[in-house]
């Protein structure tokens, strides 16, 4: 039984991707302390304000030099979502992760140097990125220049209707996390999934991987 | 050259001037109505006859707000159906009580000339009658109000001018013992041709002594500060405001933790600033700038200013102000004021502040630089039964003990925080106030509604110096055959019927009780460096400063509601809620427009962020259950 390497995420990318997640982290958190400076009161509320805004920066800019990367890389097309086999291919998954994970059945898909995430990855990360993280950008903005822009705001509803929706948007970055959490140990090993984002490659075992082939 | 010259002949002249302890004013000669002097005469002073010759002091009287008192003006939409104007001359106040009836009413309770006699706050012409406009008042540096106000109690308005210039010194106006001529004057204090002696008469700019005869306490640094309770002292009962540069901890008031408050009572004061370097002279050259409505777009600034002299002969007598909650007189001259934008550059020194922009759209300067008030101030005041002299129960915030006592500890006040009207912001600025509650008796008579009439209340209520038996027996708890205390309050059914019944009996048409809260804002004893509310957690925080509860009143009278006066600039945004027979008000910001950051959050976000984490936790962990349990069992095989 020989072993190889199956490199899946360049430097680049798992840098993005670790600092993404501190950011994140950092944000929920700071954001948290600011909507509930009672409950948190450990932490300084002035502290966590000034905190967030750069996090928030931070992330933004973050965000903007990655897309220029994966444009730039072609790993933009990581994230395309093709509509041929696209039921069947979420049918798969959803028989996978509803039954064959607890029978030991083989993951119906098989990430490779040219494809590496899933149906169910690429759908998630296009709400994420295209989607939940913009309407974060966009309300915070509109909050933080919430004077300047008042004319701006309030035909929408003015503070209030933004603050609600940012923090309903982060309570959903937050659900996400958990579930992406759980599902990074649904690999060979509670750990493989971590692992590869730290090292960039998964070790396959050559006739393991002739058996879920044949499979 | 010429302005060089000029100046350095005023620096002269104020040099002499200081050094003979004189002011720059020349010296006057004082006038009776026929324009001759008193000296020779014995009658009493014509502030218009004697200022006329300099002072346009016909135009002064005719347009001075403060002696118009809102004669003539329209009330405001709000207000009270028995208010006859927003000023003192016919807007009821419950602190003073008497109500200035109209020509055609049935039940007088104050004619003009009544009102006259009651004189507080009153400059004299205007509506009053008998009572000339009172230049010394605000001008002579050591005017007897007392004296005046006895003048003018005493039915001898003409000479209300006259006692205001007793309290000169050395003195030259001398009490007489002839009723019809009640002062008389020092020829030693006059040349011969009746002009008073250098010397004799300190003719000035108003002071702030001047302004805080009628406005409250002011001290300079020398002046004892003691707890002075009262509507003598205006501002201070109905605010807490003392606007002094002594430090707080010097006064000779029994302040809690008197020794931690290093701060002056008014930052203002301690930086030299007087009352008319605000509230001065519309049309002062030193001071005058265009108002922003009037102004044409392309001019930043007028230089078409008066010279000195065509000021002080026409100097304009409506003082510049603000837009305050219970400032209703004068609406024209709304805003005139510099407000603290107008001095002060906010962005330049509040680099710590995050968002600068945004809490300047939201709070006025006051809400952060008047944290606290140290001095108590009224907060209710109920008519609905009153002493043996004829007096309401009263209760002040801030003071535990009696008000009366210069001993009793006074514990200060937080403001409430309300929504302003006015501003061109949306949503309304907050600012500070204080709330004062009234209860009282409305009379009621057809579609006629006016408070019941002091004198009815001492018919029904009193038989001399006691209260009236009916009412001792009603409401006499301990049984000492006297009312006091609490035993004046009208807080069950029975009480108020007993007491309804004494009104009646004295022909008050049916009588109810009626509650009013009075806003009061707060823009004096303003604070600085580290007396300010600078905390984040003070205002973004569950306990926010901005919404903490404000007590209204200590008790209710039964049955009774309380509401704002409709008159003001501000609102309630809350709700007022009894709590353990108390009246409380509970500010609500969001009402008000403000989402106030760690303190105002709907519940909807949270809520289904919630249901989702815990639908994510339920569902991985049972998803990571089973497979931990599939893996035993596939390893077991």
């Amino acid at each position: 039984m020989t072993t190889r390497k199956l490199f899946l995420y360049s430097a680049q990318e798992r840098f993005w991707h670790w600092v993404q997640a501190a950011l994140i982290f950092g944000l929920l958190f700071t954001g948290a302390v600011i909507r509930y400076p009672s409950a948190l009161s450990f932490f300084n509320f002035e502290i966590s304000i000034y905190v967030h805004n750069v996090l928030a920066f931070l992330l933004f800019a973050h965000a903007l030099l990655a897309l220029f990367y994966f444009f730039t890389s072609g790993q933009i097309k990581q994230y395309k979502i093709e509509r041929s086999g696209l039921v069947n291919g979420l049918v798969k998954q959803v028989i996978y992760y509803s039954y064959g994970i607890f029978k030991g059945a083989v993951h119906p898909f098989h990430p490779s140097e040219e494809k590496r995430l899933n149906l169910l990855q690429r759908m998630s990360y296009l709400f994420l990125l295209n989607v939940l993280l913009p309407l974060q950008v966009i309300s915070g903005v509109l909050i933080f220049f919430a004077a300047e822009l008042s004319a701006w705001i309030t035909p929408i509803g003015g503070l209030p209707v933004l603050l609600e929706v940012h923090a309903g948007a982060a309570w959903i970055f937050f659900t996400f996390i958990i579930m992406h959490m759980y599902l990074t140990t649904t690999g060979d090993t509670v750990m493989q999934h971590v692992m590869t984002m730290v090292v960039g490659y998964e070790v396959i075992e050559e006739k393991h991987q002739h058996k879920k082939e044949e499979a | 050259m010429s302005a060089r010259f000029n100046l350095t002949l005023c620096l002269a002249l104020a040099c002499v001037s200081a050094a003979s302890g004189q002011r720059l004013h020349p010296q006057v000669r004082l006038l009776d109505a026929q324009g001759q002097p008193v000296v020779q005469t014995g009658a009493p002073i014509d502030t218009l006859k004697t200022c006329d010759g300099c002072h346009d002091a016909a135009y002064i009287q005719a347009h001075h707000f403060h002696s118009q008192a809102g004669q003539g003006e329209p009330t405001h939409p709000g207000a009270r159906p028995w208010d006859l104007s927003p000023g003192l001359f016919g807007r009821w106040d419950p602190l003073t009580y008497r109500r200035l009836s109209p020509k055609d009413d049935p039940r007088v309770d104050l004619t003009p000339e009544a009102w006259t006699r009651q004189g507080t706050r009153h400059v004299g012409g205007g509506p009053a009658v008998g009572a000339q406009l009172d230049c010394f008042l605000c001008h002579v540096n050591d005017p007897d109000h007392e004296a005046r106000l006895r003048a003018l109690s005493a039915g001898q308005g003409a000479w209300a001018a006259t006692a205001t210039l007793s309290g000169a010194r050395p003195a030259f106006i001398i009490p007489s013992d002839d009723p019809a001529r009640p002062w008389r004057y020092d020829p030693a204090a006059f040349e011969p041709d009746g002009h008073l002696k250098r010397g004799a008469l300190n003719l000035q700019t108003p002071s702030d002594k001047n302004c805080g005869l009628c406005h409250g306490a002011v001290a300079g640094l020398q002046d004892e500060i003691t707890l002075s309770t009262g509507i003598e002292h205006w501002e201070t009962e109905t605010t807490g405001q003392i606007f002094s540069a002594q430090r707080i901890k010097r006064s000779q008031i029994n302040i809690e933790e008197k020794t931690q408050l290093g701060r002056p009572w008014d930052v203002h004061s301690e930086r030299m600033l007087s009352c008319t370097s605000c509230h001065h002279a519309a049309n002062h050259p030193s001071a005058f700038a265009e108002r922003s409505e009037t102004r044409p777009d392309h001019l930043k600034h007028d230089a078409r200013i008066l010279t000195m002299s065509q000021y002080l002969h026409r100097p304009n007598h409506n003082f510049t102000k603000g837009d305050s909650a219970q400032g209703t007189i004068e609406e024209s001259l709304d805003h005139s004021m510099r407000r603290c934008e107008g001095c002060h550059d906010a962005n330049a020194v509040h680099d710590w502040l995050p968002y600068k922009s945004r809490h300047m759209q939201a709070l006025l300067c006051e809400t952060c630089h008047i944290p606290k008030l140290y001095a108590p101030a009224r907060q209710q005041t109920d008519w609905t039964l009153i002493d043996t002299q004829a007096q309401p129960l009263v209760a002040y915030r801030g003071l535990e003990g009696d008000g009366e006592d210069r001993a009793a500890l006074v514990t200060g006040f937080h403001p409430v925080i309300l929504p302003r009207d006015g501003e061109a912001t949306a949503p309304k600025k907050l600012a500070p106030h204080n709330l004062i509650t009234s209860w009282f008796w409305i009379e009621r008579s057809g579609a006629t509604h006016t408070p019941a009439r002091l004198v009815d209340l001492k018919a029904a209520f009193l038989i001399g110096d006691r209260h009236h038996p009916d009412l001792i027996k009603a409401l006499d708890t301990d049984g000492d055959g006297a009312l006091k205390g609490a035993e004046l309050r009208l807080d069950t059914a029975d009480k108020v019927a007993a007491a309804r019944a004494r009104l009646i009996a004295v022909g008050v048409s049916d009588p109810q009780i009626s509650g009013e809260i009075q806003p009061y804002s707060l823009h004096h004893g303003v604070a600085a460096g580290r007396f300010v509310l600078k905390s984040c957690e003070a205002c973004h925080d569950e306990s926010s400063h901005l919404t903490r509860p404000f007590e209204l009143s200590s008790y209710v009278p039964f049955g009774a509601t309380a509401r704002l006066v409709g008159d003001t600039n501000v609102s309630l945004n809350g709700e007022i809620v009894g709590e353990a027979g108390r009246l409380v008000f509970k500010p609500d910001t969001r009402e008000a427009g403000h989402y106030i950051l760690g303190h105002n959050s709907t519940p909807y976000a949270d809520l289904l962020g919630l249901l989702s984490l815990l639908g994510v936790l339920l569902g991985v962990t049972g998803h990571g259950g089973l497979r931990f349990l599939a893996a035993r069992r596939q390893r077991s095989k």
